[in-house]
């Protein structure tokens, strides 16, 4: 937990690495347990095996929920902003690249605007989550509201 | 959506996504601006935890009451991420988004309140657009989760690509 930050004090530019984490089965079928999420991508060997899409494309091995990955992306802000003043608003996101069990993803946060509404006070974030490859998983835009 | 709602525990649950998948519809039975069916749900801190520990986030504004009274919150909330299981707890076990091979391609969410233990989510959610790229099918939903003041918790927009 960090000291408590004001608007004033965070520059375009700041960024920070955020949740890194090794991606498992096992937490793959927590997150489908915990998420009502049991979509036989996320834990069904077989159903991967026989799953082509329209563009000829495979999955490896089973998969990481997309909002996984989103909940990671979040779980940053929040580290980020509840200590302090501030919220988590909004977040955009584009899952790229499917995430394995194997897979170590980092999230990493950059401010790239600030901007003082009526009555707000916001950073425009870009969030990058990579795997060990340096392959970019997701994308994201998000939003922080500082409260002082 | 009027039915009255008690506590959902994971006990209610049906975690066999293949049982009637043939009732969900494809891609060519979405009906875009259509309302599908959906069921309140009320929270609790169990499921909020659970959640919680699954993306390894302990934070004590989610777990320690004792502590959340004290800070600006004046009480346990949940991840603002939480929508990620209404979607599935609030729906019917024939909604589209359980169809086994669904892909996940992007989300984007507004968090206007947080939710808390105790609070009972209503759900409005429609697929809104569809669309054939690359020769996939895909389906653009939105959802809007309120709570039991109808105070609008959390919106949201998901694009998935379709099975079939």
């Amino acid at each position: 937990m960090t000291a408590e930050f004001s608007y004033a004090d965070i520059a375009v530019g700041h960024s920070f690495d955020g949740v890194k984490v090794d991606v498992t089965r096992e937490m793959i079928k927590e997150f489908a347990m915990a998420s009502f999420d049991n979509n036989p991508l996320h834990w069904d060997d077989d159903f991967i095996a026989e799953t082509t899409f329209a563009n000829g494309k495979k999955f490896d091995t089973v998969i990481g929920h997309g909002l996984m990955t989103y909940s990671f992306m979040v779980r940053t802000m929040t580290d980020w902003l509840w200590p302090d003043n501030g919220n988590h608003r909004r977040l955009e996101t584009r899952f790229r690249s499917p995430v394995y069990p194997g897979d170590t993803i980092q999230v990493r946060v950059e401010v790239q605007d600030k901007r003082e509404t009526r009555k707000g006070k916001w950073l425009v974030c870009g969030l990058t989550v990579t795997n060990q490859r340096g392959e970019i998983v997701s994308t994201g835009d998000a939003l922080a509201e500082i409260l002082n | 959506m009027s039915e009255t709602s008690s506590a959902f525990s994971a006990e209610d649950f049906d975690y066999d996504f293949w049982k009637d998948a043939d009732k969900r519809a494809g891609w060519d039975d979405l009906e875009p601006g259509e309302v599908v069916e959906s069921k309140p749900v009320t929270i609790t801190a169990d499921i909020i935890q659970r959640y919680a520990r699954s993306i390894g986030d302990m934070n004590p504004l989610y777990f320690d009451e004792e502590y959340a009274k004290t800070t600006r919150f004046g009480g346990l909330i949940s991840p603002p991420s939480i929508h990620a299981l209404f979607l599935f707890a609030c729906t019917t076990h024939d909604h589209f988004m359980r169809t086994p091979g669904t892909v996940n391609m992007g989300q984007n969410w507004w968090i206007q309140h947080p939710v808390r233990p105790g609070d009972t989510i209503t759900l409005t959610a429609r697929c809104l657009d569809k669309v054939i790229r690359k020769g996939n099918t895909f389906a653009i939903h939105d959802n809007v989760f309120r709570n039991q003041h109808d105070t609008v918790v959390c919106s949201g927009r998901g694009w998935t690509m379709r099975p079939y």
